[in-house]
């Protein structure tokens, strides 16, 4: 007599359930947003058990991933997209770094992505077994905070702001509103700006805001935060100003 | 006649503990009024921030339009740089404690620096 509650037997049933959908050869797991991308994608690492090769067409960009004991062993490949500079790598749970590099990058890659599909295949020789990976449980924490959580500082004026893009590790990991301006900033702008502005005041790693009355536009500011690996580029309200100030000089 | 106009201000907001009229053109702080001890390489600083910062004209270094305020806090600082786009090459360099009145003492310091640029 089966267990009715253990969770093979909820999977079991799940399984025999679903009718699932086939585009080139690959299941489709998510179709635009249902469920979510990111959530589908790590539901089916969490799915597997046996270590295997999984193929993920995130839209145009390919992904290969290790996958064994309901975790992520590594990122094999990816094509179509940025690489990453984990990719080839065997991931750790042990390596904070590495954890949220690769949160942020899964985040990144399937936001407001269209169409996820998995393929299974053979496992490719990579790395040790004793080599563990990161469980799903480990990858989703990050990644639901880096793609919700504003910094703490701009959470009393989160009001007076309109559009947000937020950077974990060098990746974008979020955004809100009309977003174009403010990532091109991050990806023309910041670096060369960051590194100027260090050379004339050395301070590495100290949380800086810097904000410009008319970076947008015409009395339309923009500002910048970086606190560590975070980076937040976002646009706010002129007049709150003062209190962006307050808020930032409080947390 | 600079001078007053930097020490009006100063008077107006003790917050501000550094003021610097600089020529963004040449990089160099004509006059400064301070009350901590702000060495030259100091306010040499200051001005490099804000002309990098303010960047060319014709290529804001962060945006898609030329400031005309800049804000920088750091933990335990605000630099503030005000210019006009009247007057690109006149900057007000300004640093100030955080609990500076931001919206008042910015409005003063950009009156300041007009009756400076007018003056000139």
């Amino acid at each position: 007599m089966p267990d009715k509650h253990s969770p093979l037997f909820a999977k079991l049933t799940a399984l025999a359930a679903e009718n699932p959908t086939f585009r080139d050869g690959a299941r489709v797991i998510s179709d635009h947003g249902k469920p979510p991308p990111l959530v589908a994608l790590l539901a089916e690492i969490d799915n597997t058990v046996l270590e295997r090769t999984l193929v993920f067409r995130v839209d145009n960009a390919v992904l290969r991933v290790a996958a064994a004991g309901r975790r992520l062993r590594s990122v094999i490949d990816i094509t179509g997209a940025p690489d990453n500079a984990l990719a080839g790598q065997m991931l750790s749970q042990d390596n904070p770094d590495m954890v949220n590099g690769i949160c942020a990058f899964l985040a990144q890659l399937c936001k407001n992505a269209a169409q996820v599909t998995v393929q299974i295949m053979p496992a490719t020789p990579i790395g040790s077994p004793s080599e563990a990976g990161i469980s799903v449980k480990t990858l989703e924490a990050p990644a639901d905070h880096a793609t919700n959580a504003l910094p703490d500082f701009l959470i009393p004026v989160a009001d007076a702001v309109t559009a947000t893009v937020q950077i974990v590790g060098g990746d974008i990991t979020a955004t809100s509103g009309q977003t174009a301006a403010l990532e091109q900033i991050w990806r023309d702008q910041f670096d060369a700006f960051h590194n100027r502005q260090k050379a004339i005041f050395p301070q590495p790693d100290a949380p800086m805001l810097v904000c410009l009355d008319h970076a947008l536009g015409q009395d339309k500011p923009a500002a910048i935060a970086s606190i560590g690996n975070q980076v937040i580029v976002f646009a706010h309200d002129p007049a709150r100003i003062g209190d962006i100030m307050t808020a930032w000089h409080s947390s | 006649m600079t001078m007053p106009h930097l020490d009006n201000l100063q008077d107006q907001h003790p917050a501000c503990e550094t003021l610097a009229f600089a020529d963004l053109s040449t990089r160099m702080v004509l006059v400064s009024n301070t009350t901590t001890p702000l060495t030259r390489e100091g306010l040499d600083a200051l001005c490099a921030e804000a002309a990098m910062t303010f960047g060319p004209d014709d290529k804001p270094a962060l945006g898609n339009t030329p400031s005309e305020t800049v804000i920088i806090a750091t933990a335990g600082q605000i630099r503030i740089y005000l210019r006009t786009i009247a007057a690109p090459q006149d900057a007000l360099c300004c640093v100030c404690a955080p609990d500076v009145d931001m919206a008042a003492f910015v409005s003063d310091a950009r009156a300041c620096l007009k009756k400076i640029s007018d003056a000139g």
